[in-house]
């Protein structure tokens, strides 16, 4: 369930896979659970931003 | 009162008042910019943004943005919704892009207006995108006042000064012209046999030309008597309007006065 609030989605630099932080949890250290690339973007969330102009 | 418009270049305007206290007229600089209302954007929506600027910071240049319009729209404080944001007291600006290409500016004139409010001008940079980056974002303008916030401030530049009197005396004037040069406004000039003053309302009254004089032949004072208003105007109203709302504010605010002491009267 990727982007509900209160969980991180993130996206593999090599493949573009898109992973939530439960599928992060069983893997030994930050790795793509696909490709086992170790650069993953962390995606925004998609909850819209309320912020005062000042 | 006498008044005589001494400038009017695009957003600038000077105006000349004589017979008048000085402190009325500053009465109404003041007023222009702490209380004249005019619309800012206060309260950003932000969807998506993948540049590399913070929210924080693109909503802040937003609110920054002067705009112009909201006629009709009533100040959040008398509004029916207690200012929380309603139709009635708001205007929504939209913003959707994604950069075509590498280091695109997207300027203030991509706010695209969904209500009776609008940019001011439309060559203010908000953000740099690389290519592929997008923000899309609403920003929701309102009206309000520059004691509250400097991004209702509606001018940017708003002076008031005496008139200057700069008397040359020609017995003691031996044309050096050293008070020509020491002039940093270039107001003094030689012309034939005669020192003259070009263009007084110019006179910071530094006296740098006093003290250069080597005769004593120069004297600079004021004339208190006579007030000089100069307003820029950043794009929200033009200066003439700037004034009149400023009166209106004034005038409200005077009849306020009127009617809080028939009130004290009849209450003794």
């Amino acid at each position: 369930m990727p982007g509900y609030l209160g969980m991180a989605t993130y996206l593999c630099e090599k493949c573009g896979k898109t992973i939530d932080s439960n599928e992060l949890m069983g893997l030994p250290g930050i790795r793509c659970p696909v490709c086992g690339y170790r650069i993953l973007y962390k995606s925004r969330s998609p909850i819209i931003r309320e912020i005062k102009a000042r | 009162m006498d008044v005589e418009v001494l400038g009017n270049r695009g957003a600038r305007f000077t105006i000349i008042a004589r017979g008048v206290d000085p402190s009325f007229i500053n009465a109404i600089r003041r007023t222009v910019m702490a209380d004249v209302a005019v619309p800012a954007v206060d309260k950003v929506f932000i969807a998506e943004n993948s540049g590399v600027l913070y929210d924080e910071i693109i909503a802040h240049r937003i609110g920054l943005i002067p705009l112009k319009g909201g006629e009709g729209l009533v100040h959040p404080s008398n509004c029916e919704c207690g200012g929380k944001g309603c139709p009635r007291c708001e205007a929504i600006l939209t913003l959707e892009v994604e950069a075509p290409e590498d280091a695109y500016t997207v300027y203030s004139g991509r706010l695209k207006p969904e209500g009776s409010v609008f940019v001011a001008n439309n060559d203010i940079p908000i953000a740099v995108l690389n290519k592929g980056q997008r923000i899309a974002l609403e920003a929701h303008a309102r009206l309000g006042s520059g004691r509250e916030h400097a991004k209702w401030q509606p001018v940017s530049g708003a002076v008031v000064k005496y008139e200057p009197i700069i008397e040359i005396d020609t017995e003691k004037c031996s044309l050096s012209a050293k008070c020509v040069q020491a002039c940093p406004k270039k107001i003094l000039a030689i012309e034939g046999n005669n020192l003259k003053v070009i263009s007084v309302w110019d006179c910071t009254l530094c006296k740098e030309c006093v003290e250069a004089c080597p005769n004593g032949a120069i004297s600079v004072s004021y004339n208190p008597a006579n007030a000089m208003l100069m307003l820029e105007s950043e794009g929200s109203l033009s200066p003439q309007e700037l004034i009149f709302a400023a009166c209106e504010v004034l005038k409200d605010k005077f009849e306020s006065i009127r009617i809080a002491l028939e009130n004290a009267k009849e209450a003794s």
